[in-house]
């Protein structure tokens, strides 16, 4: 009889231990994945601004060609953004998201003095095509800064379960790692200016 | 300011850099305490602070927002004085984020906020209105449209037309059919149910005499009915609900920027 009691009651802990666990896992599982997609969103944004660049190139080339060592910066940071990928599994590493940040911050002065060249020519202005693209990158700009605001918050939230006691063990046991957030970098938190 | 204050100092002393830092940190605390704040999202999808919209035509734009709702389509409009010193991006992202103006399954709302002192304009589109209102018609609606209006005087015409643009391209949107997915935590009572009920066949199997000497599963009914009072927190469904009138959609940041 006192065997059935004791018995139970460890059954009934270790059976405690094993839902918690559970649920603590499912837990930082669905962050993970949480973290992913906000990447993914990050990802998806900067993305959009590279598709946009080649279009916004082309139209500014034909009103002021010749800006040509403006061009060849722009494309070159394109290039070099193109090529600093980050997977989801890299997320961990603050070096490789700094790469990231960096060759996207590296195109985005690229950019900016683009735009500033392009003040010279007021028929820029008045070119239908221009103006749409001006909005599609002022756009593109707001949702990155949107898009990279959420990721930290969602990372910030993964962090701090994954360092918080209790959850803590269960991270380490189960090789959750805290991950990179984008540093505020001087005036980039704010998109850049686009305008004209 | 800064040359005043520093007179006493030498700008290299490190009690020159322990003030500077204390006067950026209050201006850091005031300037979050004087942020602009967010309205209450407005049960007739029209928020107006600057009084520059007679009754009637309140009334009117109102009309046209429910009218539009009915079809379908939640469009949100702030009129505010002055962005007091936020930036306009960050602070009309918030109010839609707060308003929630679109269906929660198909994030297609849009919000149009107007700054008056500073003579702004944003349209924030939802997520899933962005492939009809792309950035560049949303510029367009503000720089053609809106701003014209504004330029006269006339803040009601502006509005009226800003609406009906983004209706008018909302019109082929396509209502995809809305589908409920379970979240995972669901089946977490099942399996509580089903491990304690293992445990109890596992009782009774290895320890018998006690559940014999009860009347059969009389003292496991008893545990199992405690174990029922678990409540299944299902049903809660994806729809996280909008304030005011509206229904719930979610913003990424698009839309356009503009003035008058």
């Amino acid at each position: 009889m006192r065997g059935a009691v004791v018995g139970g009651g460890l059954v009934l802990v270790l059976l405690a231990l094993v839902l918690w666990g559970m649920s603590g896992y499912n837990g930082l599982v669905g962050m993970d994945e949480s973290v992913s997609q906000a990447w993914s969103q990050v990802e998806n944004q900067y993305q959009r601004r590279l598709e946009l660049i080649p279009n916004l190139v082309e139209t500014v080339k034909g009103a002021a060609e010749f800006e040509k060592d403006t061009f060849t910066q722009v494309a070159e940071a394109r290039a070099n953004a193109g090529k600093v990928q980050i997977t989801p599994e890299m997320l961990s590493d603050p070096d490789a998201l700094a790469r990231f940040d960096q060759a996207q911050g590296a195109l985005s002065s690229a950019l900016s003095r683009l735009l500033v060249t392009v003040e010279k020519y007021p028929e820029l202005k008045a070119n239908a095509n221009f103006v749409a693209l001006q909005d599609e990158l002022a756009g593109t700009e707001n949702r990155i800064a949107t898009e990279r605001r959420r990721f930290n918050e969602v990372v910030q939230a993964f962090n701090t379960k994954v360092r918080r006691f209790p959850t803590s063990i269960l991270a380490s046991l189960t090789g959750f790692e805290k991950k990179a957030y984008f540093e505020a970098r001087e005036g980039a938190d704010v998109a850049p200016k686009v305008e004209f | 300011m800064r040359s005043r204050l520093g007179s006493g100092f030498r700008p290299e002393s490190p009690r020159f850099g322990r003030l500077a830092a204390l006067v950026v940190a209050t201006w850091a605390l005031a300037s979050i305490a004087w942020a602009l704040a967010v309205p209450d999202p407005p049960p007739r999808f029209l928020h107006d602070e600057t009084g520059k919209l007679r009754a009637a035509e309140r009334r009117q734009l109102e009309d046209r927002l429910q009218a539009l709702r009915a079809k379908g389509l939640e469009i949100g409009v702030l009129m505010m004085p002055s962005l007091r010193g936020e930036s306009l991006e960050d602070y009309t992202l918030r109010v839609a984020e707060a308003w929630k103006p679109g269906s929660a399954e198909r994030d297609d709302g849009a919000l149009i906020a107007v700054f008056l002192a500073e003579h702004k304009i944003r349209l924030e589109i939802g997520y899933g209105l962005e492939p009809h209102v792309p950035d560049a018609a949303a510029g367009r609606i503000i720089r053609n449209l809106i701003a014209p209006e504004f330029r006269r005087g006339d803040y009601a015409a502006g509005l009226r037309q800003g609406i009906d643009a983004i209706a008018a391209l909302a019109d082929g949107e396509t209502l995809p059919p809305a589908n409920d997915s379970t979240p995972i935590a669901a089946w977490l009572p099942f399996v509580l149910m089903l491990a304690l009920f293992v445990f109890f066949v596992y009782l009774r199997i290895r320890y018998p005499s006690v559940w014999i000497a009860g009347n059969g599963w009389g003292t496991g009914g008893s545990v199992g009915r405690s174990g029922g009072g678990w409540t299944f927190g299902g049903g809660g469904g994806g729809w996280s609900g909008g304030g005011g009138g509206f229904s719930g959609g979610s913003f990424g940041g698009g839309g356009a920027s503009g003035g008058w």
